[in-house]
């Protein structure tokens, strides 16, 4: 009986002490999760208290200009259409097909994206699948509905499946590991339309029916984007391409297949009307439609997020008259285009040379793929800009002008030209240039002057638009320059590139109205990195020589007329005769180098920054970059890169040697003053406070902020501040939405109240994405789109959002080409500084990704990119430039990639030279999802001036194990260190003390850290199961020694 | 043999407890070097954990076999290190699977890792390594409600 008691004692003892097991490790696990726990459990770890009276003063600053969250939602729902309305892109109109008449609101939809709109991303931060509480989200199909179109419902039954469900559209292959270039094949895109036989087997005769009253087809085409994915240039990039089966007769992945060119002779044979809607960011090889006399019409939609699909039918039907232009060129055959050279998955040819453990030596070899935290280096795969500045339409439009003005510039070769072709002839090559679009009525520009002023570095155009068709519209002007360029210029200058533009307001029939623009000078000047001046080598220049101004339709039309004002004609091999008034010369005669010689934003000399970009930095003549000396000479074509010594050494990442016996006087910890966040709200740059507010800050907190910083800016008791959720996406709050921030008072204006909560607690939505925006050409709605995410910010109670992607698309193969606005980095610039100043009226930080380089998704995980710094300061930094130079961006993500053979995190260059220095900025830094990837070194990245590492899990782990050297113990003496930290505390508080993460907070108040009913949860349990471990082995034992005594 | 006969269900158990936790052990190796988890962040007090179990489980075993089973002493030390490796197999368990969950994430249940075999049996492997400690748990937990021959 004593034994059988005894089991059961030890017995509970032993269910006891796996249940504590359960509740003390898993408390563990949880405050490391605190954020997450909140989350779940709707609680919160920090309580704001009042420590003085702070009467009626209103310490919510910062306001939403909706008050209720049904406010907010229909905003979103205004502003999708809007950018929708303004953005899209009238491609062809034959005889004014579009709008259709009332007759033909009957419609045939045709091809599977038609029933499966692509509303964003296919996934990743610029997705668009969110989930909107008793509301829609606009595809095609309901929005047709929506706005008195019927749809041909027999051809709706056919592309259903078993399920009842349409097709979704076809995902690119891809994901989050490193590639080996051996396994591309694995990397191929399944176009994958309903072929005419599937939709015979579903509906027989319905392929062959006249689509009777349904006459007028709307055939929908498209290509997915998606982040960690790549589109593969040419027939390399299709899957299933042989003959009979599903993608046959594909030359590319954003080229048309078989089955796309029957549904399209289908809809021709069958209807009255052929439509076709571009729902695509990414460029299509679509000159066949171009070309087809059977194609009425072609309407380029992008992707139009959670609502702008609804505006869609109304340009259909003439409600709205589209005025938007293409961000992107569209060209007739991308993959001989110079960027897809050098495109895809490539690796290094000695990677076991560059391999420090065998561990990198298996990841780098292995079959297939490697893991998301699987190798240390990331040093396998590189790319090459050997088109230089040439991407997109300045290629393309600058080939043509030497073609026209430099035969001896080999333009004309057949090097470069689309297969087949025997010489380049710009028409074979371009289907639709940068900046082109039609409208439902015409208008007429006129550039009345330009004034050249070298004083304030300003162009600034006069410009008459008269609409002299039958109906209002809006037209955009687009401010192009033609640089002067000497016979074998060493600099490589485009024939044409835009340099600003604006949005008209609506204009009536015959009205004429005149607008001003006054561009930036700087974006006339060219790097050159051999320039001398002031002292130091490299800066810009601006050129001696004539400046041709010009506007147009597009760059095309920009290029022609400057060729007319040139004199050149038809006879001289243009494609058009241009407008010659529509050019003015300006000349400049001033060899002063140092007119550009300091930089705007922080007034520091400008010299080279980037040599060792070059890969002909680290070896001599390896790579011959596009120029227009010599066009078919210096076409590019696939690097080899083999790494040399010097090279290797730099991509092993780690260049600084944490120092122990350094005399350290950076001041951390202090107690001698006890400033609070909420004590420096709005506290200039300047401010004498900040040294001793960052004096406050122990090392440990100041290392662990940075290390675990991401994601969640965690509470620091020294300076009390709000704890900030950091939301990701470009389009958008759509991670997360209402008040699932953390930094929402019980007192805020914009706490939900009880009753909508179950509504529209975490309302979120995503805005069309990014190439739809800039498609717009208009500043204000790209500023709209920065002050809508910070109303969202507002009411989600979190100050930052990592958007603004300001890389560029470098080639149409870009898988993530959704959520960056455009190939040209003007247009980029200005969207993106519009949207950062829009959200820093409403207190947001905005923060612009993925600086810089993020041009290939396929091992973007420290893929090694090479390029000059002339290609590097005039395409993707312009892009990014002036947000930073303005002093409104106060948040910055970085790439994960690296510049040449440096982290680029790591890369004083790029971090510290020019992004802090020549721009002055002055905001908070952080890296991309580290994840535990430790090619991403804390004291690196802290050298470069990031101030907090994005980690989603295992970051208090990381510093234990993979990054210990940097715990606070062991770099308490490293001088440099301890400085750079220091320096990136008050940039990081400087940011957010100037954001809404302080609304509802002042001095009056204080934030302390409070225990969450969870851990409360996890206390009893662990002390319930404490007290029945120690009850059954207390029995256990007493039996135990009983029985010793009987 | 009729000391294990004797021995009965007890023996038994704590043999398979053995098993089970070498099982667990070996599977977390082979797991923990998978080139899809290299450098993967891995909780530091797996190994002692379950390096532990297996002592306290071996010393269990042992006593059947020695004089000290009438020694109620240390018959009563065994037993407390029974209960504690209940412990340690279940709190390695709960560390394996928190430092695996994000993986799980990306290779089972989302598309960011489809096609990619090589992370899918890696996942799979540390399930089925996670579930050989779980199991290992509650073995230890019924060892402990069954009388043991040593007393």
């Amino acid at each position: 009986m004593k034994k059988s008691k005894k089991n059961i004692f030890r017995g509970v003892a032993s269910v006891s002490c796996a249940l504590l097991a359960i509740t003390t490790i898993g408390q563990i696990i949880a405050k490391e999760n605190a954020a997450f726990m909140d989350l779940a459990f709707n609680t919160s770890s920090t309580k704001v208290v009042e420590i003085e009276g702070s009467g009626s003063v209103d310490k919510f600053n910062f306001k939403s200009k909706y008050n209720t969250p049904v406010e907010l939602a229909n905003a979103d729902m205004a502003y999708g259409e809007k950018v929708t309305a303004e953005g899209a892109v009238l491609l062809k109109n034959k005889n004014n097909a579009l709008p259709l008449k009332a007759d033909e609101k009957k419609v045939t939809l045709v091809g599977k994206i038609a029933y499966s709109s692509i509303l964003g991303g296919q996934m990743g931060s610029g997705a668009a699948n969110v989930t909107i509480p008793g509301r829609e989200t606009a595809n095609l199909v309901n929005s047709l509905e929506k706005n008195g179109f019927t749809i041909n419902p027999v051809m709706s039954e056919a592309y259903k499946v078993d399920d009842g469900k349409y097709r979704a559209a076809s995902k690119i292959s891809g994901g989050f590991g490193m590639i080996n270039e051996a396994d591309v094949a694995k990397y191929k895109f399944d176009i994958n339309e309903v072929g005419l036989g599937e939709l015979e087997s579903v509906s027989p005769g319905v392929t062959t029916t006249n689509f009777g009253e349904y006459k007028t087809s709307l055939v929908v085409l498209g290509r997915i984007n998606s982040e960690g994915r790549d589109y593969l240039p040419g027939e390399a990039g299709v899957a299933n391409i042989g003959v009979g089966e599903k993608n046959e007769g594909a030359k590319d992945p954003l080229g048309l297949s078989n089955r796309e060119r029957d549904m399209i002779n289908m809809a021709k044979t069958q209807g009255d009307k052929v439509v076709v809607l571009i729902n695509s960011n990414s460029p299509m090889e679509i000159d066949e439609l171009k070309n087809d006399e059977g194609i009425d019409a072609i309407l380029w939609i992008g992707t139009t997020g959670t609502y702008g699909m609804n505006a869609v039918p109304k340009i259909l039907d003439g409600t709205v008259n589209p005025s938007g232009k293409l961000p992107d060129t569209y060209a007739a055959d991308i993959s001989v285009s110079p960027a897809a050279q050098n495109w895809g998955i490539f690796s290094y040819a000695n990677l076991d040379e560059i391999a420090t453990t065998e561990a990198d030596k298996i990841t780098n070899n292995q079959e297939g793929w490697t893991a998301v935290s699987a190798d240390n280096l990331r040093a396998s795969a590189y790319t090459v800009y050997q088109e230089g500045i040439y991407t997109g339409y300045k290629y393309y439009e600058t080939r043509y002008f030497d073609t026209v003005v430099n035969p001896s510039s080999n333009a004309s070769s057949a090097k470069g030209a689309k297969e087949g072709a025997t010489s380049w002839v710009y028409g074979n090559e371009v289907s639709y240039t940068f900046g082109y679009g039609q409208s439902y009525t015409t208008f007429e520009q006129k550039l009345k002057s330009i004034d050249f002023n070298t004083s304030d570095k300003t162009v600034t155009a006069v410009v008459d638009v008269k609409n002299t068709g039958s109906v209002a519209g809006k037209d955009a002007i687009e401010l192009y320059v033609s640089l002067p360029r000497k016979a074998n210029d060493t600099i490589e200058k485009a024939a044409i590139q835009l340099i600003d533009y604006h949005k008209t307001g609506v204009i009536a029939p015959n009205e004429t109205k005149t607008y001003t623009i006054t561009a930036d000078l700087s974006d006339c000047t060219s790097y050159d990195n051999t320039l001398e001046h002031d002292g130091v080598v490299g800066g810009y220049v601006l050129a001696e020589g004539d400046y041709y101004f010009s506007i147009g339709n597009g760059a095309h039309e920009a290029v022609n007329n400057v060729l007319a004002k040139m004199g050149k004609t038809k006879s001289n091999g243009m494609d058009a005769d241009g407008n010659a008034a529509n050019a003015i010369v300006k000349t400049y005669n001033s060899s002063n180098s140092s007119l550009f010689g300091r930089s705007k934003g922080g007034n520091v000399l400008i010299q080279n920054q980037l040599d060792n970009a070059d890969l002909n930095y680290y070896q001599p003549n390896a790579v011959k970059y596009l120029s227009r000396n010599d066009w078919a000479g210096t076409y590019p074509s696939r690097q080899i890169v083999t790494p040399n010594a010097e090279m290797i050494k730099e991509l092993r990442n780690k260049k600084h040697v944490v120092q122990k016996d350094d005399v350290v006087e950076t001041v951390w910890g202090s107690k001698e003053t006890s400033y609070t966040l909420a004590d420096m709200k709005g506290a200039d740059w300047d401010d004498p406070r900040w040294d001793d507010f960052v004096n406050q800050i122990t090392l440990d907190n100041a290392v662990k902020i940075i290390a675990i910083g991401g994601n969640t800016t965690w509470t620091i008791d020294e300076i009390a501040n709000p704890r900030n959720r950091q939301a990701d996406g470009p389009n958008g709050f759509s991670s997360f939405g209402i008040n699932q921030g953390y930094a929402i008072l019980d007192n805020s204006p914009y706490k939900l109240q009880e009753a909508d909560k179950e509504t529209w607690e975490g309302y979120k939505a995503s805005a069309p994405n990014a190439p739809l925006i800039a498609a717009t050409f208009d500043k204000e709605i790209q500023r709209e789109m920065g002050q809508l995410i910070g109303d969202h910010s507002i009411w989600n109670g979190g100050a930052t959002i990592w958007a603004g992607g300001a890389n560029l698309h470098r080639s149409p193969y870009e898988g993530r080409t959704h959520e960056y606005f455009t190939e040209d980095p003007i247009l980029s610039a200005y969207a993106l500084q519009e949207m950062v100043s829009g959200g820093r009226e409403r207190g947001c930080l905005i923060g612009p990704k993925h600086f810089a380089f993020n041009a290939i998704e396929f091992n973007r995980y420290g893929l090694s990119e090479y390029m000059t710094e002339q290609t590097a300061r005039e395409t993707e930094l312009r892009s990014f430039q002036k947000a930073y130079e303005s002093g409104e961006c106060l948040a910055t993500m970085t790439a994960f990639n690296r510049i040449g053979c440096s982290n680029l995190n790591a890369h004083e260059g790029l971090m510290q030279n020019i992004l802090r220095k020549e721009w002055g900025y002055k905001g908070l830094i952080s890296t991309d999802m580290v994840n535990g990837q430790n090619y991403f070194l804390p004291g690196e990245c802290i050298l470069g001036g990031v101030t907090m590492m994005a980690n989603g899990k295992g970051a208090i782990a990381d510093l234990k194990t993979e990054w210990v050297d940097y715990e606070a113990t062991n770099i308490a003496k490293d001088k440099l260190l301890n400085e750079h930290l220091h320096t990136n505390m008050k940039y990081q508080w400087y940011s957010y003390a100037n954001s809404n993460l302080l609304n509802g907070l002042d001095a009056s108040t204080k934030v302390i850290n409070v225990t969450p009913s969870w851990q409360i949860m996890f206390n009893v349990l662990t002390g319930t199961f404490s007290v029945t471990l120690a009850a059954g082995a207390i029995l256990m034992s007493l039996l135990a020694l009983k029985d010793k005594e009987d | 043999m009729k000391l294990i006969k004797n021995q009965g269900a007890s023996f038994i158990l704590n043999v398979c407890l053995v098993v089970l936790t070498l099982v667990s052990i070996i599977t977390y190796a082979v797991n923990k070097a998978l080139p899809y988890f290299i450098e993967a962040n891995v909780s530091a007090q797996i190994v002692p954990f379950l390096i532990l179990a297996l002592i306290f489980e071996l010393v269990n075993v042992a006593l059947g076999f020695t004089s000290f089973k009438s020694n109620k002493y240390i018959v009563l030390v065994c037993d407390v290190l029974s209960i504690v490796t209940t412990f340690f197999l279940i709190g390695a368990a709960i560390y394996f699977i928190n430092d695996r969950v994000d993986y799980y994430g990306y290779a089972l249940f989302s598309d960011l890792e489809s096609g990619n075999q090589v992370a899918r049996s890696g996942c799979i492997g540390a399930i089925v390594s996670t579930a050989f400690m779980l199991v290992a748990g509650f073995v230890s937990v019924a060892t402990n409600f069954v009388k043991k021959v040593a007393e």
